[in-house]
């Protein structure tokens, strides 16, 4: 029960609302909280390894872009303007999860 | 020390070739570019797994869908609904659910190709029915067996019901599949079913007043044939007769091969074997009594 109500609180593929509604009383069939814990914890479990996956190439390229600025000699000012846009960009890939609780 | 020195003169470079002013832009462009083929490589790199994200999402929302329906729906209501379908999508929905596809489809086929087989052979033979009431049975002295009108009218008749017998399948065919290009009787069986009719029209001792007959005569029409080629193609083990049936329609479609040859074949036999009688009627030299001044 508590393995389920953890696993829908941090679920990265519910809404809020729909987290609201499973949460809510009464509690739900034993049977039907098993199912779903097992779906979500698949989902969650994929979702953080593609997480890890996308976050290792953006930082290997992102390593390769300021590299290439060095080497350009691009003035300091323009290069840390660039080098902040690039990691913000790199941020908006990864939407905020509640799951760090 | 040294680098400095390549720095300096470098910038010097720079300023002789562009000018001053043009220098710090050149690199400022240089930045953008980076920036933008960066931005072309992370994109690359990302397209890919969002794409991944949103295909498990879409899978997840199914399973959670499909276990809140099985799990919290009170089984009540999930047998109401149940009730609520037809006999035949019930039957089907098993079929789907307990069968392997490969299988369907062959049986599908089968019951097709056998239900046409049946269907041609019934029209035929109620053709058959109606015209022994309409002529067949004629006292009058216009349908007398020597005058050859009731051998015509039949090889007309004949031809006739056949046509109807195709086009009927392949109307059906079309409604069936809704579908306007498709058809069900093939160049084949059309062929096939001409030339036998012919052979039965043309054999002098082919009583059309026997029953054994007449159902030769309603087993042999365009429907029955292609129904015959589909069926024996789709029973296991029936991959020759579908590569037969195959290469001798695109024979015919084509004009060329043995098959066309073979019909034209077919035909010049049987008009020869058909003009014997004709042929008979004609006296031959033995038997022509010259006037006998002119032998002498």
């Amino acid at each position: 029960m508590n393995n389920f109500l953890g696993l829908v609180k941090k679920s990265r593929a519910l809404s809020k609302e729909q987290k609201e509604l499973l949460l809510a009383d009464p509690p739900l069939p034993e049977a039907y909280q098993k199912k779903m814990a097992s779906l979500l914890e698949s989902f969650d479990n994929n979702s953080k390894a593609r997480e890890a996956y996308l976050r290792d190439k953006l930082e290997i390229l992102y390593t390769q872009f300021i590299t290439s600025l060095n080497e350009a000699g691009i003035a300091p000012e323009k290069k840390k303007e660039l080098a902040e846009k690039a990691r913000k960009q790199i941020e908006g890939f990864f939407p905020k999860h509640n799951d760090k609780s | 020390m040294a680098e400095s020195i390549v720095k300096d003169f470098k910038g010097k470079a720079d300023w002789v070739y562009v000018g001053k002013s043009e220098a710090p832009k050149r690199l400022e462009k240089k930045a953008d570019t980076l920036f933008n083929e960066y931005m072309q490589r992370v994109f690359d790199v990302a397209s890919p797994v969002a794409v991944q994200e949103v295909q498990d999402a879409v899978a997840t929302y199914g399973g959670i869908a499909e276990v809140t329906a099985n799990e919290l729906v009170p089984k009540e209501v999930q047998e109401g609904a149940k009730d609520k379908q037809t006999l035949i999508k019930r039957w089907i929905d098993w079929e789907k659910e307990h069968t392997n596809p490969e299988h369907q489809e062959r049986l599908g086929k089968l019951l097709t190709s056998a239900t046409y087989m049946a269907g041609s052979f019934a029209a035929n033979f109620g053709t058959e029915m109606l015209a022994n009431s309409l002529y067949r049975n004629n006292k009058h002295p216009w349908f007398d067996e020597k005058t050859g009108n009731t051998r015509m009218l039949d090889a007309g008749w004949e031809y006739l019901t056949d046509f109807g017998i195709e086009k009927t399948a392949d109307w059906t065919a079309k409604k069936i599949a809704n579908r306007e290009d498709i058809g069900f009787v093939s160049p084949l069986s059309r062929m096939l079913g001409k030339i036998g009719n012919t052979i039965m029209n043309v054999s002098p001792n082919f009583d059309r007043m026997d029953p054994w007959n007449i159902v030769k005569k309603s087993a042999w029409n365009p429907g029955v044939i292609e129904g015959f080629f589909r069926f024996a193609g789709s029973v296991p083990g029936g991959g020759f007769v579908k590569e037969f049936y195959g290469k001798a329609n695109a024979q015919i479609m084509k004009g060329e091969g043995i098959i066309p040859m073979g019909t034209d074949l077919a035909f010049n036999m049987i008009f020869a074997k058909m003009a014997v009688p004709t042929q008979k009627a004609v006296p031959s030299v033995e038997h022509i009594e010259f006037p006998r001044e002119i032998s002498n």
